[in-house]
């Protein structure tokens, strides 16, 4: 019934979001439901906080020292959009993959083979830094579209899920890592292994990115040139998808994969480059950071999750690239501020996990938060009427 | 760390038998160990998403489940002053109990608030993740839960495990209770699902809800009853994690995606409980060998690195889903949220 629906008046434009609406109108219908759920989920971070300490002030504080701790200074400003960097890069991935109808839960993957073909490159050869660095860019997209093209066949032309193909070389790309830089059981170092035996890092890259803070400004800054590249993604990320053919073949496969197929869009084809586009995000997400403040390639790479917070970014900022840059610096400035909260109010990091997947879980059930902020609050007014964009494709079809 | 482990597991195989490979009834063991906890997570998924509920959660349901098993048990033995085995059947329930009341926060959201079940599922896994760790810092600080915590040890089945036959004693009747379990389990989810008139109403709801409403079926409940009962075996499977062994433990992010691992066995098992298991058995089978053949193979000159080896379940799986599988097709309604007020 859904298809007919869709095929008998293959129109996808009735689909897009911007149709007929005031952007103003539209921005904060969209900002509704992420907002509530930030104040949900800090509220009940913040009980948690003070059930755990046995005491109703440490969540008021704990709160201050966050805020303090992530916008305090110039510096801690400068060090919050840091945190973000390879997570706005890392989000662009998996929002572009969710607007091809596509999880890519690989994006973690895809990001260390940018992160070691960027090393390869780095470490190897001593070409001066404009052109070096460009190579290592150019090195980690295609890396992160290459990790991502297997996923991205499998799924054109063999029918393989994807959320199992990238899951899965997520872990092969780990233990690639792994194997690149720790010494064997016989001793033989790693590939990718520095001078330094059974330490299990790189050798530090011959480019990176300069950093873009004035000293006079703020000393000791790290803000580098990746975050504008960061910015420049954003805006191919929206051309692609809203002003080229490419990117209505991506919407409208994603939106109602059989709808594409009648109306004549090669969907197989969609699928691929969906995907290697994507895997292409998370390799710069990988360079971002090892051409960026790492300067290496450690073994550690893998705790800082960023391909898989970004998942979560990238729903908060609902697809868009503008909202995964906002709800990237959010989680950038939880992480930074996060180290102020655990060493001025003792309150461990890990309540910046709790509090972020709070806010998912309140995106994801919109419904929730409007029966918890009982619709009242003035913010919730614009959700009366809701974008048709935000009813899922199958229940707007009915 | 984990790789750390595995080194450690390789090194001391390595050492107990230098013959072949493949008869060497430890790596039958390996396998079943691993497989373990992979198969309570996939049926529990395979259960949800019969029902139409799709579950990515399985990883931190199990999380939860791991952590409240271990705290569970050492609060029964300390503060009830419980015998160790007492201790550690109390910390069982407890984790069954913890995944049960995640799976039904998931199943809350979905249900009732008709949530984006993939998003709802992933935050459960992001807060579980948060929340364990978080607990874990502040309870036990950087010594980690108590050495001598209790544990479910292994149990030898009664003149069964000294069979001699290739060593299928050792292989299959000394192993630990909940391993048992989640064999038994598999076949109970079969039974349950295709041969008992709840099973059939159950698998109904997932691929027509509308139809099953009319026909007189609660929608709902039968989603809250499948959702929870996958948060209970993905809880059993934590509970195994934490405890398996002499003396339990529980160490941070313990899970390390054995949760989508039990994800992608449902899918590669086509959301069927024998698929499912089938695909858990040949995962754990992989990670087996690889622990087996750590150090052990060369080609040529060159010792394959333990990490590529490391690599085989997971190659394995993709060739399976990529190449011998073909397309799996979830239950209709799967993910889609069922409003009974709504007109069709």
């Amino acid at each position: 019934m859904i298809d007919t629906t869709q095929a008998t008046s293959p129109s996808p434009p009735a689909a897009l979001p911007e149709a007929g609406r005031s952007p103003w109108y539209t921005a904060l219908g969209q900002l509704g439901v992420p907002l509530m759920a930030i104040l949900l989920a800090l509220i009940i971070g913040g009980i948690v906080m003070g059930v755990a300490l046995k005491s109703f002030t440490a969540p008021l504080t704990g709160y201050w020292d966050l805020l303090v701790g992530a916008f305090g200074t110039p510096y801690d400003v400068e060090e919050t959009l840091v945190a973000s960097i390879p997570l706005i890069f890392a989000a662009f991935a998996v929002a572009f993959a969710f607007r091809g109808g596509l999880f890519n839960i690989g994006a973690e993957g895809q990001l260390y083979a940018g992160a070691m073909a960027a090393t390869a490159v780095g470490i190897t050869f001593t070409w001066p830094g404009w052109v070096l660095l460009p190579a290592c860019v150019l090195a980690a997209t295609l890396a992160g579209a290459l990790w991502a093209a297997v996923p991205g066949l499998l799924k054109a032309y063999r029918g393989a899920h994807e959320v199992i193909t990238t899951m899965m070389l997520n872990y092969v790309a780990l233990n690639l890592m792994h194997y690149m830089l720790i010494n064997s059981i016989t001793g033989t170092p790693g590939p990718l292994e520095g001078p330094l035996a059974g330490n299990p890092v790189s050798r530090g890259v011959n480019a990176t990115f300069p950093v873009i803070v004035p000293g006079w400004l703020v000393a000791n800054a790290r803000l580098n040139a990746a975050f504008l590249l960061a910015l420049v993604c954003g805006v191919i990320f929206w051309f692609i998808l809203f002003r080229t053919t490419l990117g209505y073949a991506i919407r409208a496969t994603g939106f109602n994969i059989k709808a594409a197929r009648y109306a004549g869009i090669n969907v197989n084809r969609t699928i691929l480059l969906t995907m290697l586009i994507s895997g292409a995000f998370a390799g710069l997400a990988g360079v971002s950071y090892v051409c960026g403040v790492g300067g290496q390639l450690q073994d550690t790479f893998d705790n800082f999750t960023f391909g898989f917070d970004a998942i979560a970014v990238a729903l908060l900022g609902k697809n868009s690239a503008i909202g995964a840059i906002l709800a990237a610096i959010l989680f950038g400035a939880l992480d930074h501020g996060g180290i102020n909260m655990q060493a001025t109010a003792g309150i461990d990091t890990h309540i910046i996990s709790i509090i972020q997947g709070l806010i998912i879980f309140f995106v994801g059930a919109e419904a929730l938060v409007r029966f918890l902020s009982h619709r009242g609050y003035s913010v919730m007014r614009f959700r009366t009427a809701r974008p048709e964009a935000d009813v899922p494709a199958e229940r707007a079809a009915v | 760390m984990i790789a750390f482990h595995l080194l450690f597991l390789g090194g001391t195989f390595c050492s107990a038998e230098a013959c072949s490979v493949l008869s060497n009834p430890l790596l039958w063991e390996t396998t079943l160990v691993s497989a373990t906890p992979l198969v309570l997570a996939a049926m529990g998924g395979t259960i949800s998403e019969r029902s139409g509920v799709v579950n990515i959660a399985m990883e931190g349901m199990m999380l939860v489940a791991a952590f409240f098993s271990a705290y569970v048990t050492d609060k029964a033995a300390s503060l009830a002053g419980l015998a160790p085995w007492e201790a550690a059947l109390v910390g069982v329930v407890g984790g069954i109990v913890a995944g049960c009341l995640i799976a039904g926060l998931h199943a809350w959201a979905s249900i009732r608030f008709h949530a984006n079940q993939v998003v709802t599922g992933m935050a459960i896994n992001l807060l579980a993740l948060g929340l364990t760790s978080y607990l874990y810092y502040t309870l036990y600080g950087s010594q980690g839960t108590p050495g001598n915590l209790a544990g479910i040890p292994n149990w030898n089945v009664p003149v069964l495990s000294s069979i001699k036959f290739m060593s299928l004693g050792p292989i299959l009747f000394q192993e630990n209770p909940i391993t048992y379990l989640a064999f038994l389990s598999v076949v109970l989810a079969h039974i349950f699902l295709f041969r008992t008139r709840i099973g059939l109403r159950l698998r109904s709801v997932g691929e027509h809800p509308r139809a099953a409403d009319t026909a007189g079926i609660n929608v709902q409940r039968l989603r809250y009853l499948a959702v929870t009962l996958s948060g209970g075996l993905s809880g059993l499977g934590g509970a195994y994690l934490a405890l398996n062994g002499p003396h339990g433990l529980f160490s941070d992010n313990m899970t390390s995606g054995r949760g989508f691992i039990a994800l992608a066995a449902m899918i590669v098992g086509k959301w069927t409980p024998f698929g499912a298991m089938g695909a858990c058995l040949l995962f754990g089978f992989g990670q087996a060998l690889a622990i087996a053949l750590a150090g052990q193979l060369t080609v040529g000159s060159y010792q394959v690195s333990v990490y590529i080896l490391n690599m085989l379940p997971y190659v394995i799986t993709i060739l399976a889903v990529g190449g011998l599988i073909g397309r799996s097709i979830p239950p209709a309604a799967d993910g889609l949220p069922y409003d009974p007020a709504e007109s069709a």
